[in-house]
Formats: structure tokens, sequence, C-alpha cells
């Protein structure tokens, strides 16, 4: 079930009201809420509900068995089999043909004659995001920053429907918290909910699809375009990913608020960032955080010296780039953003340690600083969006080689929604403010007939039809 | 990696404000009233497009009921002249048609001649490539995608945007006018070789843009159903056949894992073939139903070629991955290879084994 159809709607205007008159009844609600939210999972296939349900378990019974024990060796004996467990779920879905293809390529050129290990299998969708969010859970209790919670808030915690096949990836002490005491009806953010449903509608439905019709074409089969079109398509791409991504998880943070519930914010405008470093504390927050918390610092962080750092940095961000998807064009997108990240703070402990001083908050520097990075940003996410590494390498060689190439016309929709998209990153936060309050101070019907237009106006714009989901596929 | 993110959320909360000021938050009983309000607004200023949207659902008692209900609305917000504001406002932006539904087919008449085997096949080279469109449902989707990096490397082929369209066929051109559709490409680029696949979306009864007096259809494959799709497949070739000296390859359906789709495919592909039949030496049926299984084998996901296993469908046990694209543009790439001279680095036959 996707948020933007008639489907969901229909599903939300019943799970809305109830979620409300529920809430009193803590253990009630509990049920009610996880019902709802394996309807939700199971709409796609309901063998993956009876994943997520198996995943819920195992989880539980391994964080519960780590908190009866005090044996350190023990809980990190249970800590390991957690981790292989969801590890061990999550390669068989997501990586186990990768593994096998690639190594049946190796082994056939080096003249081994092996038997075909490819499995038929479907990935099951949000299966990286529940399975991270699962991992974080048992590794917070093995480190003592959380004790186990019962059985049917964990699986509340994990199923919940807002954020299960997309995220924001939520961490446990973000969310359950809030289920007790229930959040009050009479106090409820639904400003700030609406402003982020109708926007991240607009995005996917509107943004998103546009530039999808425009770039699709020319990655597929860049040398029938000129240097210049090739060129506006990866700057489409950047802007096409942030629309669906945000678009989608604009919507899940939305959704929860009218629910009661805050997640975590997940982008930050993250096409303002003057480094590299600044924008993965901007882009896909939640995912980010996660990689440094469970990844890059028990790896030891910037703790034992300049190399480690570099070598801890490249790791994260390779297996970054690998819970994207089962590819090696990922793993080049993860090293070569490991490897700016790299260059980011060997730059910056070289300017420290000269006593220079960081680039001012405006000015030339930063702007320079911001179309750098964004660039930077840009030229990786052609490994992102292609298929096949030669595919990208062939298509950044368009870049140079064809710029007298005969070629369609960029439409004027497309330089508007790239224009726009770059033009929110930049907007001060207050205009939006300003715009959430006066809204709120308006009556429901008003508001309704605001919203109204808004859903018009999006649909208008909009294809026939459900616009696929780019971050589906992770 | 090593800094707290900075949110618009945390610069509040270190300023001592919360999240959003308090003055912002409301009763959920307000926001109730405000959605259902804006639900209900959309609705009327949509009216058009949710009819739209309930007429090209897939057959069956749900789109019975979906267009009844939009019907009525759009009637009454006809009447109302409510709709016009969204009318108005996608004719300023050049988007006036966007509601229509338009179900006309505009078929040729005439079935192409046959034409004799040339003496002499037509040329071309790097100076005067071949341009081959490429059209179809989901399924066209990676074999287009694999011509698109195929073609061009023969240094002869010149290959048009891939034009796949999700969840369209040839039975529903309320969904989407593939008739109309053709014609236009047909006209804006001209191509040499006109390639289409079509199928997993049109095995079902139901049929709109029928001609009037047709006869009813029953079921899905009964004289009348086929009596229809007949004339639309035939249709689509004689459309690209209209120009002199076109050809057109119609890329057949591959076996399905689902038996009871399987054996629906086994209907269309045998009018695909017999409708290529009857316009000899113009258009070629290509078996990717032979090619991905070859002999009578069973189904499978995995198809040997050149000695190395490959997934070639997808998972769903429908769609082809681009590695089974590949398979069937080396299989086109051979068709046109018969029709045409390629003077030009053409790949070596696959050989494919089960």
């Amino acid at each position: 079930m996707l948020f933007p159809t008639f489907t969901f709607v229909v599903f939300f205007l019943i799970v809305w009201p109830l979620n409300w008159v529920l809430m009193r009844n803590r253990e009630r609600w509990r049920i009610f809420m996880m019902a709802a939210s394996y309807v939700f999972y199971a709409a796609w296939d309901w063998r993956f509900a009876l994943l997520l349900a198996g995943s819920t378990v195992i989880n539980q019974g391994f964080a519960v068995a780590m908190s009866r024990t005090t044996q350190q060796k023990r809980r990190t004996a249970l800590l390991a089999a957690t981790v292989v467990v969801n590890l061990g779920i999550l390669a068989y879905f997501k990586y186990w043909n990768f593994f096998v293809d690639s190594g049946q390529t190796v082994l056939g050129n080096l003249g081994f004659e092996v038997p075909s290990l490819l499995v038929d299998t479907v990935l099951p969708v949000g299966i990286s995001f529940f399975t991270f969010m699962a991992l974080s859970y048992v590794i917070d209790i093995y480190r003592g920053d959380y004790k186990p919670t019962t059985i049917s808030k964990f699986a509340v915690f994990l199923s919940f429907f807002p954020h299960l096949v997309a995220g924001p990836i939520v961490r446990p002490a973000e969310l359950v918290p809030q289920f007790d005491p229930p959040p009050d009806p009479r106090y409820v953010d639904t400003t700030r909910a609406f402003a982020l449903i109708a926007g991240g509608l607009f995005k996917k439905v509107v943004i998103a699809t546009a530039l999808a019709r425009f770039v699709d074409p020319v990655f597929g089969a860049p040398d029938q375009y000129s240097s210049l079109v090739v060129l506006v398509a990866v700057y489409a791409y950047a802007i096409q990913i942030y629309a669906d991504f945000s678009g989608y998880t604009d919507m899940a943070i939305g959704i929860a608020l009218l629910l009661g519930f805050r997640l975590p914010q997940n982008f930050n405008r993250p096409y303002a960032s003057s480094s590299l470093r600044e924008f993965w504390r901007r882009w896909h927050m939640t995912l980010s955080r996660w990689l440094r918390d469970y990844l890059y610092i028990p790896l030891g962080g910037n703790r034992k010296g300049r190399l480690r750092t570099y070598i801890n940095i490249m790791l994260t961000m390779l297996l970054g780039g690998l819970w994207h998807g089962a590819s090696w064009t990922f793993v080049v997108w993860g090293a070569l953003n490991g490897l700016g990240l790299v260059v980011d703070h060997w730059w910056v402990s070289r300017r420290e340690a000269r006593g220079g001083k960081e680039p001012a908050a405006s000015g030339p520097r930063r702007w320079g600083m911001i179309f750098l990075t964004f660039n930077f940003v840009c030229l990786a996410w052609v490994f992102f969006r292609e298929d096949t590494i030669s595919g990208a390498v062939q298509l950044l060689g368009h870049l140079f080689t064809a710029w007298d190439k005969p070629s369609p016309q960029i439409s004027v929709g497309v330089l508007l929604a790239i224009a726009a998209l770059l033009l929110t990153q930049f907007s001060p936060p207050r205009i939006g403010e300003q715009l959430r309050g006066v809204f709120s101070q308006i009556s429901p019907i008003a508001q309704g007939a605001v919203l109204g237009v808004t859903l018009m106006l999006t649909n208008l714009l909009g294809p026939y039809g459900v616009a696929p989901f780019i971050y589906f596929q992770f | 990696m090593t800094d707290e993110p900075t949110t618009d959320e945390e610069r509040r909360a270190r300023r001592g404000r919360p999240a959003e000021p308090r003055s912002n938050l409301r009763p959920i009983g307000h926001a109730m009233i405000a959605a259902l309000v804006a639900l209900a607004f959309a609705s009327v200023l949509d009216a058009r497009a949710l009819y739209k949207s309930a007429v090209t659902q897939p057959d069956g008692p749900g789109r019975d009921v979906a267009v009844a209900v939009t019907g009525a609305l759009q009637a009454v917000t006809n009447f109302t002249q409510v709709s016009q504001l969204r009318q108005g406002v996608a004719s300023a932006i050049g988007m006036g048609d966007k509601d229509t539904i338009d179900t006309n087919l505009n078929l040729p008449v005439k079935t192409a001649a046959a034409v004799p085997p040339a003496a002499i096949k037509p040329i071309f080279s790097p100076q005067k490539k071949l341009k081959i469109y490429m059209g179809g449902d989901s399924l066209m989707e990676t074999v287009g995608m694999a011509m698109e990096q195929i073609g061009p490397r023969t240094g002869v082929i010149k290959v048009e945007p891939n034009d796949f369209h999700i969840s369209t066929g040839l039975n529903r051109p309320d969904n989407f006018n593939w008739f109309n559709n053709l014609r236009s490409i047909l006209a804006s680029e001209n191509p040499d070789v006109v390639t289409l696949m079509f199928g997993d979306n049109d095995a079902d009864a139901f049929m709109s843009g029928m001609a009037a007096g047709a006869p009813q259809i029953q079921s899905f494959g009964d004289a009348a159903w086929e009596q229809e799709y007949r004339r639309r497949v035939g249709g689509m070739m004689d459309l690209a056949l209209q120009k002199p000296g076109r050809f057109v390859v119609w890329v057949g359906e591959p076996q399905m894992e689902n038996s009871d789709l399987n054996a629906k495919q086994v209907k269309l592909n045998s009018i695909y073939k017999s409708e290529a039949a009857k316009r000899p030496g113009r258009v070629a049926y290509l078996d990717t139903y032979e090619l991905f299984t070859p002999g009578g084998a069973p189904y499978s996901a995995n198809l040997t070629v050149d000695g190395a296993t490959k997934l070639v469908r997808e998972p769903d046990g429908e769609h082809i991955t681009l590695d089974g694209g590949a398979v069937v543009t080396g299989a086109i790439l051979k068709i046109l290879q018969e029709h045409f001279t390629l003077q030009g680095a053409l790949p070596p036959s696959l050989s494919l084994t089960q």
C-alpha cells in the first residue's frame, strides 16, 4: 500500500479516528496499531508480514535473553547471534544473487564450471529499514543504553506503518517512550503534519515524476543526446531522487504526527551543504546516524589516529553504499562518497593545523563550496542511478564529447522543477514557520479548502496512476 | 560522520523552544474536519479526473461501483460548473486534454500488402543508419534498454528512446491509447523498423473502444474477443506498414510462471503469430517463448547463454531482466540481418540452452 493512493486514503480514514478512540486503553491500542500496520504491510504480499513477525519474535527473544544475563561473554555471543540472524535474512533476500553471480563470473573467467546457485526470490519491501531498526534495538540493549520493552511495544515500534517501508530509521528510545503516556488529543501538531503531507505529496507526485520522464530516456541512452542535455539530466536526477525520497518520508512523518507521534527529521536542505560532511548530516539523516553510531564509532571512529579514521570512513561508506542495493554501482557510489569524506576530513584537519578559519556563513567562498559539494554529489549519483559501472563511465564520458550533437530541447517544466526544488534548499526556515502560523489560525473548514485546492493542483500536475518509488528497492 | 545532525527542531530546542510553537497545535478533531473538507473539496474539483481513473480501472465490481459513484459526482459538478475550475487551470497550462478519455482506435481498414522477398536486401550503413523504434508494455522496458545499449554499438542502428508504458496494452485505450501513440510516433520519428511487444496486460476479456455493433464479448478467448483483438493487433501492424519499406518485429510473450496466465499468453501469441504471417515479408514474429524455454522446457528464470547461467526473468515470473532483454535484443538483431543488409559490427548469435 503506497501513501499516494486511494487505497491508503481509505485505510487511513479508518485507522486515524480509531487510533485516537483507542488511545486511552494502551494495550488495546497496541494490538490495534500492530494489526493495522500488518494489514498495511501484507497488502504487498502476506508472506512479508510473516517475515516481519518472525523478525519481531527473534529480536525480542535475543533482547530479553541478553537482559537476563550479566555474563559479558554470553551477552556478546547473543549480540553476535542477533547480528548474524538479521544480516543473514537480509543477505539471503537482498545479496545472495549478487554475490553468487559475482562469484560465478570470477570462477567462470578462471575456467571453473560452477552450477547455478541463483535463487528466485522477491525482495520484501522495506526489509533494509526494519532490519536496521531491529538491530539498533538489540545493540542499544547490549550497550545498556536501553532496556527491553514488552513484545507488544516492540512489535508496534518495528511495524508502525508510517515508517515501515521507507523510514525514517527510528531508534527505540525515540518512539517507544511516546507510547506511554498517550499523546494529548487537544494539542496535536496538525499544521506541521498537513504541511509535510501536502509538500511531500507534491514533491513525490509532481516534481519527481516530471523529472523521471526526462531523466529515464537520457540515462537509458546517453549517446543519443548532447552533452548539455546529459548534464541537465544528471542535475535533474539529483533533484528527482531528493524529491522522491524526501517527499515520501515527509509524508511518513506527517502521517505519524496526525496519529500523535513524532518521527525524526530525515532531510534538512541537503543541497545547501557546503561540504560533503555537512551533506551527510543533512541527507537521509537517520541512516547517516545509524551508520555512525552502529558502524563508524564501533570501528573506532576518529579515536585511533588519522589513518584509521580514514579507513573507518571508507568502510562505513562502502557498506552504506551496499545497503542501498546489491550492485557494484552502489559500492562505487559508496566509495566515491567515502573518498570525498576522507578528503574533506583531511582538508579540515590541515586547515585547523595551520590555524585557518572556517568559511563564513555566506559569501563567495561558501557559495563556491556549495557549488563544488553539489556537483560532487551529482557525479556520485550517476553511479547510483546507472545499472552498470561501464554505463556510468560512458555517461560521464559523454558529458565532454557531444556538445555539438543535435538533441531534443529541454522542456521549461524540467528546468522549473529543478529550479523550484533548489530554491527550497536556500529559503529561510522562518518562511515556512510563518506560513504554518497563519494556516494554524484559520478555521478547519478554511484549512480544508486550502488543502483541497492543493490536492487538486497536485493531482492535475501529476500523472494518472501511481508513480513508482525509488527507495522501495532498498 | 562525527558531528550531530543539526535540524530545525534541534535549533529550536537549543533556543528552549518546542519543535512547533504551542499556538500552532490544534485539537485532533479540527484536523479531522479539515481533512474531510479537503477530500470532499478535492473530489468535487477533480470529479472529471476521478471519473477517468475509475473508468480505466481493471474490469470488475470495484470498477462498476467506482464508475457509478464518480459518474454521478461528475454529472453534478458539470451541471454546477464546478469542474470548470480545474479545466480552466488545465487549459491555461496546456493540459486541457488531461481528463479526456479517448477510446477511438482509428485503425486502417486494409491489410498491408504482402511483399515478395527482395532480390537485394535494403542496405544500411554507418552513414545511413537503420532507425528502430521499440514500443510496448512493461516487458518492453528491459528489452528496449538492452537495444539502447547494444544497438548503437553496431554503428549501423539508431535506437529511438525506449517507449514502454507500464500497465498498458491493446485492450484498454481508455487507459492508454496505443493506437494514437504509435500514429504520433510514426509521424514524428519515421522509424525504419517498428518493434512492438504486448500481451501481459491484455489477458482479460474486457475491452474499451469497441466498434459500434461489434459482437458482445463474454469471456477471454471467445470468438467475439478474438475477432476484436485480432483487429487491434493487425491494425497496429498495418498502422506501422502504411509507409512502404517499413518493417515490423512483433515480439511474442515468453512463458509465464503462473500457469493460468501462461495459458492466456499462449492464446495471445497464436494471434500475434498468425497476424504476422498474414503480412509476409513485412512483419516478423519473434517467438520468445521458445527463446527463453527452448524445446518446450518448463518455466525457468535462468537460461544458459553462451555457457554462462543468466537470470533472465524477474522474480515475479512475468517480467524480463536486463540480461533477458539482451537475449531478446540478440534475436531481434538476427531477424533484422535476415531482412536488411546491415554494414556494421553486429554481435554474433547467442547459444541458448536451458
